[in-house]
């Protein structure tokens, strides 16, 4: 009487796992506040970044 | 200076890639069609005619010395403009519940050469003041923004921002087409509806901010999905984040590179964007050849 263990939903077996969504989503963000951060930094268009 | 120059673009440019990135989305999973793009079936160029007549028409006709005016009506005629190119784009493309790929694109092709011919015709009966206007939708550029426009911008984000998980299962079950979607449980019509609303509004709220920039919807998507998956629920989110980090890159690089004069970010986005879309035609090719 042995019982198997169920399988894990949404798993099929000889598929590539897709990187967890969560780890996406943390590097968009950081990614995000990266470039908006370089953006804001970055002096160009006549304004030298001394002045900012 | 930082305050009331630089961080009211950054966050302008992110909302308007965060809004041209969920529309370019939410457009090929409700056209079922990878190449959808606002910008490139003329939803953008739509909006930038009604800008266009708006500048041209009600600066001239409706009230010579009353610039303010125009200046206020210009998001609403972008939306209306943006809407209408939508709805007649639907209208065209689909019969009996289907929408054909080829006549979405060409009858897309049409409807952005006929915009173009319209502001082609306002350019000619523009003054220089209007002409200097108009010219800067067609080229699209983030040098104006303001946290005036800033604060303009954000309900267009907000709006979007709560629509998409209700609309992200319905996009998915979609995918299979009407009928199968309609067999499921989702209201097509509604979510159609609901669809071509949203992406109008995002696209008008775009152009009428900052012009006509292409290309952000077609090359987000495609590379998120490579990512996360087809699925809308993280698709249209991540799509958002992506887009902003892309746009606030873009008008950044075209900001620097030829200072201290600044290329239109249109142009940049053009740059990069159309050879991506060249690159997927002949994936596809090569998908259905092999």
């Amino acid at each position: 009487m042995s019982s198997a263990a169920p399988a894990r939903t949404g798993h099929i077996a000889g598929h590539r796992r897709r990187p967890a969504s969560v780890i996406v989503f943390a590097a968009l963000i950081s990614l995000l506040l990266v470039v908006m951060l370089l953006a804001a930094t970055i002096g160009a268009a006549g304004i030298p970044l001394s002045r900012l | 200076m930082l305050w009331s120059i630089r961080i009211p673009r950054i966050v302008v440019a992110a909302m308007i890639g965060a809004l041209l990135a969920m529309a370019g989305t939410i457009m090929q999973g409700l056209f079922r069609n990878p190449l959808a793009d606002p910008a490139l079936v003329g939803v953008s160029s739509g909006g930038a005619f009604a800008a266009a007549f708006t500048i041209v028409v009600l600066d001239t006709v409706v009230a010579p010395n009353a610039a303010a005016s125009a200046a206020q009506a210009l998001p609403l005629a972008a939306f209306a403009g943006s809407l209408i190119t939508t709805l007649l784009l639907y209208r065209i493309s689909s019969r009996d519940g289907r929408t054909s790929v080829a006549m979405f694109l060409l009858s897309g092709l049409a409807i952005a050469a006929l915009a173009n011919a319209g502001i082609g015709l306002l350019i000619f009966l523009a003054d220089d003041r209007q002409l200097r206007d108009i010219t800067f939708w067609m080229l699209g550029s983030l040098g104006g923004a303001t946290w005036s426009k800033a604060a303009l911008i954000a309900p267009f984000v907000a709006v979007a921002a709560f629509a998409t998980p209700f609309i992200a299962r319905g996009l998915d079950v979609l995918v299979l087409g009407e009928s199968e979607a309609f067999h499921a449980g989702v209201r097509v019509e509604r979510l159609k509806m609901i669809c071509i609303v949203l992406v109008s509004a995002m696209t008008g709220g775009a152009v009428a901010i900052c012009g006509v920039i292409g290309f952000i919807g077609i090359v987000v998507p495609h590379l998120l999905r490579l990512a996360i998956g087809p699925g809308h629920r993280n698709l249209l989110p991540a799509s958002a984040l992506f887009g902003a980090s892309l746009m606030v890159f873009a008008d950044t690089f075209a900001r620097v590179l030829a200072a201290p004069a600044e290329i239109p970010v249109g142009i940049l986005t053009a740059t990069i964007g159309a050879p991506f879309f060249l690159y997927i035609l002949l994936r596809q090719r090569a998908l259905v050849g092999s």
